[in-house]
C-alpha cells in the first residue's frame, strides 16, 4: 500500500470518526432534590467505598468504560480488583450494577441519595447533572 | 439437578423472602499447573511433572446484610492440595458500631502480610500467589474478635485493626496451637500509595517429631538443651513493614518480615522481597519481577555442652545438630511473570521461579494459570 496524500486523508477520516464515536459525553447524575455539589474526586470516593455519603450505581452500558477511566483512573478489570479485594475481606460491597442509562436514570430519580453516570443524551429533568465528562 | 430439587428451587426462588435477609453469593477461583524444571528439586512443593493440585483452588464468599449495622459473612475454600476438602477461612458477624468504627466476632484472615487479607484473591493483584518463601505462615485465619477503625488524616486514609483470638493447625503432619494470638495492623493509603506495619504475637506449643531427642537430653546434666528443642507456650514475635505504589501503569512492592520464636530450633526468620511491575495496552497485560530471601537461623544452646566427653553425649550432640542444620537456612529467590487480562472476570498468568530447597540446591519452576472472581 501506497502512503500518498488520498490515503493519509482517508486514514485520518476513518481514524477522526472512531475518535468522535469515543468521546460520546457522560454525564454523573444524582437526585433532582440532591442541593450540594461534587466534584471529580469526591465522585471517585464515593464509587471507590470510601465516602458512604451517596449510594452508587455502576451501569453495564457503554458509559461505563469512560466513567470508571477518567473519575476512577482505571480500567475496568482494576475496577473489578479493586473491589474483589474489599469484597472479600468485609471490606464493603461493590456499587450495584444496572443494567442501562433508562435504569440508571429511573433509579437515581427515585432515590434521594442515589449517585450514577449516564451517556449525556440520555439525560432528562428527572435527574440533576453534577458534571460531564 | 433432578426434578424434585428443581421444583423445590423454583418454588423457593417465587417464594417473597419476607423474613430472611438477602443472601449475596460471590466467589473466586485460581486453577494453576505447574512444574520444576530439575527432575530432583521441588521447588515450592512443585516436583518435575505437571501437577494440578497443588496450586488450584475454588472459595465461594456468602453474605448477607441483616441491616442495623449487622453482617454475616461465610467464606468456603476447597485446595486441591487438601484433596479439595472445603474449610470455612471466614466466618463471621460484622457489627458497625458507628461509621468507620467495626467489630468482627468469629473466624476471620488474621492479616500478617501486606497482601494477607486477599492472599487468595489472585485476580487482584499481579502474581499466581504471592511468593511462598516469604508468606511462609502454615496457618491464615484465626478464631477471635477484631476491631478495625477506618479515618481520614486529611488526604491520607488510615486504616488500624487489633486482633485478638486462638487457632489450631497441622502442617507437615504434625499438630500446632496458637493461643493468645494478639496482632495489630496499621495501614495508610494516600493517593496512589499503601503504608503499612503489623506486629503479631502469640502463644506456640506443637511436636516437631523431636521428642526422643528432647527426652534424651533431659537424662543427661543438660535438659536446657531439650528445652530449645521442646515447643512448648514458646513466645513469638513477628513483625511487619510493607508499602506499596500503585499508579495503574507502574507497580512496586517492598516488604519486610523478621519473625521469631524465642530460644527455640524454629528460630528466627528474616524474609524480604521487592517486586516491581509494568502494565501494558491499556492495563491489558503486565509484565513484573520479584526478588527476595527467606532466611532462617534456628537457636540452640548446643555449644554449652562438651563434646568428646562421652560417646552416647557426643551421638546425641550430632543428631541435634543435624536437626539444626536443616533449619539454618538462606533461601535466595527470584521470579518473573505476567498477567494477561483476557476476559471481563478472569486473567491469565504465567511466572517463572528460581529458588533453591533447604538443603541448597537450585532450580526452578513454572506456573500457568487462570484466575477468576464471581
Amino acid at each position: 500500500m501506497k502512503f500518498n496524500v488520498k490515503t493519509w486523508s482517508i486514514l485520518v477520516c476513518i481514524l477522526s470518526v472512531f475518535a468522535f464515536s469515543s468521546q460520546a459525553e457522560v454525564a454523573v447524575v444524582v437526585n433532582s432534590g440532591f442541593s450540594g455539589s461534587l466534584d471529580k474526586d469526591a465522585v471517585a470516593q464515593i464509587y471507590l467505598g470510601k465516602n458512604k455519603s451517596l449510594t452508587p450505581y455502576m451501569q453495564k452500558g457503554s458509559a461505563a468504560g469512560e466513567f470508571v477511566d477518567k473519575v476512577l483512573s482505571r480500567n475496568a478489570s482494576q475496577y473489578k480488583a479493586y473491589w474483589a479485594k474489599l469484597a472479600f475481606t468485609g471490606g464493603g460491597r461493590p456499587p450495584k450494577e444496572l443494567g442501562n442509562d433508562a435504569e440508571v436514570i429511573s433509579t437515581v430519580s427515585g432515590s434521594a441519595d442515589a449517585i450514577g453516570f449516564v451517556d449525556a443524551a440520555a439525560v432528562n429533568d428527572s435527574v440533576k447533572v453534577l458534571f460531564t465528562l | 439437578m433432578n426434578k424434585p430439587i428443581l421444583a423445590a428451587a423454583t418454588a423457593l426462588a417465587t417464594l417473597p423472602f419476607s423474613v430472611s435477609a438477602d443472601i449475596n453469593f460471590s466467589g473466586f477461583a485460581t486453577i494453576a499447573g505447574g512444574m520444576a524444571t530439575d527432575s530432583d528439586v521441588v521447588i515450592r512443593n512443585y516436583e518435575d511433572n505437571f501437577d494440578f493440585k497443588e496450586g488450584s483452588f475454588f472459595a465461594l464468599q456468602a453474605y448477607s446484610d441483616l441491616t442495623e449495622g449487622l453482617s454475616a459473612t461465610v467464606q468456603i475454600r476447597a485446595r486441591g492440595r487438601d484433596d479439595w476438602e472445603p474449610e470455612f477461612t471466614w466466618a463471621y458477624l460484622a457489627y458497625e458500631v458507628k461509621p468507620g468504627w467495626r467489630v468482627q466476632m468469629g473466624r476471620q484472615r488474621i492479616p500478617m502480610y501486606l497482601y494477607s487479607d486477599y492472599l487468595d484473591v489472585s485476580y487482584a493483584y499481579h502474581w499466581i500467589a504471592p511468593p511462598t518463601e516469604v508468606y511462609r505462615a502454615p496457618f491464615d485465619s484465626i478464631d477471635g474478635i477484631s476491631t478495625i477503625h477506618d479515618f481520614s488524616l486529611g488526604n491520607a486514609d488510615v486504616n488500624l485493626r487489633l486482633y485478638y483470638g486462638k487457632e489450631d493447625f497441622e502442617s507437615g503432619g504434625f499438630a500446632f496451637e496458637l493461643d493468645d494470638i494478639v496482632s495489630a495492623v496499621a495501614s495508610v493509603n494516600y493517593g496512589w500509595w499503601t503504608f503499612r506495619t503489623s506486629y503479631l504475637y502469640f502463644n506456640f506449643s506443637g511436636t516437631l517429631g523431636l521428642e526422643p531427642l528432647v527426652e534424651a537430653w533431659y537424662q543427661t546434666p543438660f535438659p536446657f538443651v531439650g528445652d530449645d528443642l521442646n515447643i512448648e507456650d514458646d513466645a513469638h514475635h513477628g513483625f511487619e513493614v510493607g508499602i506499596r505504589y500503585d499508579d495503574q501503569d507502574w507497580l512496586f512492592i517492598a516488604e519486610y518480615i523478621p519473625s521469631k520464636i524465642d530460644h527455640t530450633i524454629i528460630g528466627d526468620y528474616g524474609s524480604w522481597m521487592v517486586s516491581a511491575g509494568k502494565r501494558f495496552a491499556d492495563g491489558k497485560y503486565m509484565v513484573h519481577a520479584t526478588v527476595g530471601e527467606e532466611t532462617n537461623q534456628p537457636y540452640s544452646s548446643l555449644d554449652q555442652v562438651p563434646y568428646g566427653l562421652d560417646p552416647g553425649l557426643d551421638a546425641l550432640i550430632d543428631a541435634t545438630q543435624g536437626a539444626l542444620d536443616g533449619r539454618d537456612y538462606d533461601i535466595p529467590f527470584y521470579s518473573v511473570g505476567l498477567r494477561y487480562d483476557f476476559h471481563p472476570s478472569a486473567a491469565f498468568k504465567a511466572e517463572y521461579t528460581h529458588s533453591e530447597d533447604p538443603s541448597g540446591q537450585k532450580g526452578g519452576v513454572f506456573q500457568l494459570a487462570v484466575v477468576t472472581v464471581f
